[in-house]
């Protein structure tokens, strides 16, 4: 097992805020897939796994399509769009990194055969407070997405599960619109003891399009009690929201 | 094993190089601005803060115009590249500080709004002021040459590029060596990185700045590793009142 110096701060974590026990890195690579839904890999007990980074190699000869996606108690929530791939070409510019707890799993979905997921996990105990809140399915009106726990404070994470500064894309909210048709959100970032209004408001639209991914900066740092709400015009299951947060003392 | 932060190194920086102790990220948040100043986050006591991302969202029915300072001792610096920018109605816009910068204990972040309504959140790391990343700053700034920073004796020492992070794989695009000021002047800037026991002159030069608008920041990207004696300096064609030249050093 590689040292604590080695593997707390040079990919995740940002500036080793947190110390990242039991690691171990997966790899996840599953080739030439079938048609269909595959199941790449699943989160063992006692742990969390982050998958930093994955792509699709479309070993076939025509253009065809990847969505990676997280399985959860039998469900399947999309992480990107369905993201096409030339004959014999990669695909999926820009992962969306997310943590997975334990039975949870990392999948895809291809159009056709001969396609390869090649992906990287990183395994930690569960005990390592660097997770992703997930909602599973918004309801109308107010979501809280994450809560900073009492005693704790937290870091909002960027896409690539770092805490990296201006250059890098900011910490952002993730939302996969799955309801099937367009649906308008808000997002707020709100103060312990406070409610969502207009004066923690970071986001609105008009519609989230069916099938799209939003993406919302949101770089933070939270206090005990300050929170992450998502407001949603509609209560149709399919739109999944996540945040990547880091906790500490 | 080593306890949190014990261990902690700098950014994307080669493991165990650069501890930044006691990191923390504070809650640096905005609701509703008041037309006018907004400090929004005060570096505490013992402390250092890097400013790293920020969002800033207009729920104003009108757009706001809005400038991001650094305010040190009582005088605000606009960190901005330009004399400020505007946020249309229910929208919100990012990373508009080119450069990273480390506030010390009694420093603010703060930005100016022309209207109320402006939601801000920054994502900033605290850290103890003993950490050896730090951000050099000159201010007394004569025309003619300007040394900024030599590196100590026994120490060698890196010009922290945009983001940052020391080692960023991408390049320092912006922010590494920078000047805010509300001179209001246009000087030529020259800047130069000299070796120990070298003098300036052509063949050291960095960059040139014809011109330049001292209202707001510029900047020049430039990322270097320096020796013991090796300097950084900025000629200008111009003494300069209200004026910082800023650079983020780790030295080793």
């Amino acid at each position: 097992m590689a040292t604590q110096n080695v593997l707390n701060n040079k990919i995740f974590s940002g500036r080793g805020d947190i110390a990242l026990t039991g690691v171990k890195f997966v790899n996840t690579t599953s080739f030439n897939m079938i048609n269909g839904t595959t199941d790449i890999y699943t989160c063992p007990a006692g742990k969390r796994a982050a998958i930093y980074n994955y792509s699709g190699q479309n070993n076939n000869g025509t253009s065809q399509t990847i969505q990676v996606k997280i399985k959860v108690s039998g469900t399947y929530y999309p992480l990107i769009i369905n993201s096409t791939m030339t004959a014999n070409a990669s695909g999926i510019a820009q992962p969306n990194c997310i943590i997975l707890e334990a039975g949870e799993s990392i999948s895809a979905t291809t159009n056709a055969a001969n396609i390869t997921y090649v992906g990287c996990a990183m395994e930690y105990d569960a005990s390592c407070a660097m997770y992703t809140s997930k909602v599973l399915n918004l309801t109308s009106g107010n979501n809280t997405i994450y809560t900073c726990p009492a005693g704790k404070k937290a870091v909002l994470l960027d896409n690539k599960l770092t805490t990296y500064g201006i250059s890098s894309t900011p910490a952002s909210v993730k939302l996969y619109n799955g309801s099937g048709g367009a649906v308008v959100h808000q997002v707020y970032l709100v103060n312990s003891g406070g409610s969502p209004a207009t004066t923690n408001q970071f986001f609105s639209n008009t519609g989230t399009a069916s099938a799209a991914l939003l993406t919302v900066s949101l770089p933070a740092g939270l206090q005990a009690g300050d929170f992450v709400s998502v407001n949603s015009a509609s209560a149709t299951a399919g739109q999944f929201c996540w945040i990547n947060v880091m906790e500490t003392t | 094993m080593s306890n949190q932060n014990a261990v902690n190194n700098y950014l994307k920086m080669l493991p165990g190089v650069v501890s930044l102790p006691n990191v923390s990220y504070p809650r640096a948040t905005l609701n509703n601005s008041i037309v006018g100043d907004n400090d929004y986050y005060t570096c505490p006591a013992g402390r250092r803060a890097m400013i790293l991302n920020g969002v800033y969202s207009n729920r104003n029915a009108s757009t706001n115009t809005v400038i991001i300072n650094w305010k040190t001792g009582g005088v605000y610096y606009k960190l901005t590249t330009s004399a400020s920018f505007t946020v249309a109605t229910n929208t919100a816009t990012t990373n508009t500080v080119q450069g990273s910068i480390i506030l010390e204990a009694g420093e603010s972040l703060s930005v100016n709004t022309s209207l109320v309504g402006l939601n801000a959140s920054s994502s900033i790391i605290e850290f103890d002021s003993t950490s050896n990343v730090r951000m050099v700053r000159a201010t007394s700034i004569v025309s003619g040459d300007n040394t900024i920073y030599t590196c100590p004796a026994g120490k060698s020492a890196l010009i922290v590029p945009y983001g940052g992070e020391p080692f960023y794989a991408g390049g320092a695009t912006s922010g590494s060596l920078s000047i805010v000021s509300s001179s209001g002047l246009t000087p030529n800037l020259t800047w130069y990185m000299i070796p120990n026991g070298g003098s300036k002159g052509n063949n050291n030069i960095i960059k040139l700045l014809t011109a330049t608008n001292a209202s707001f920041r510029n900047y020049v990207s430039y990322f270097s590793q320096m020796n013991a004696g090796d300097s950084i300096v900025m000629n200008t064609s111009a003494t300069l009142a209200n004026t910082q030249v800023l650079l983020i050093v780790c030295e080793v």
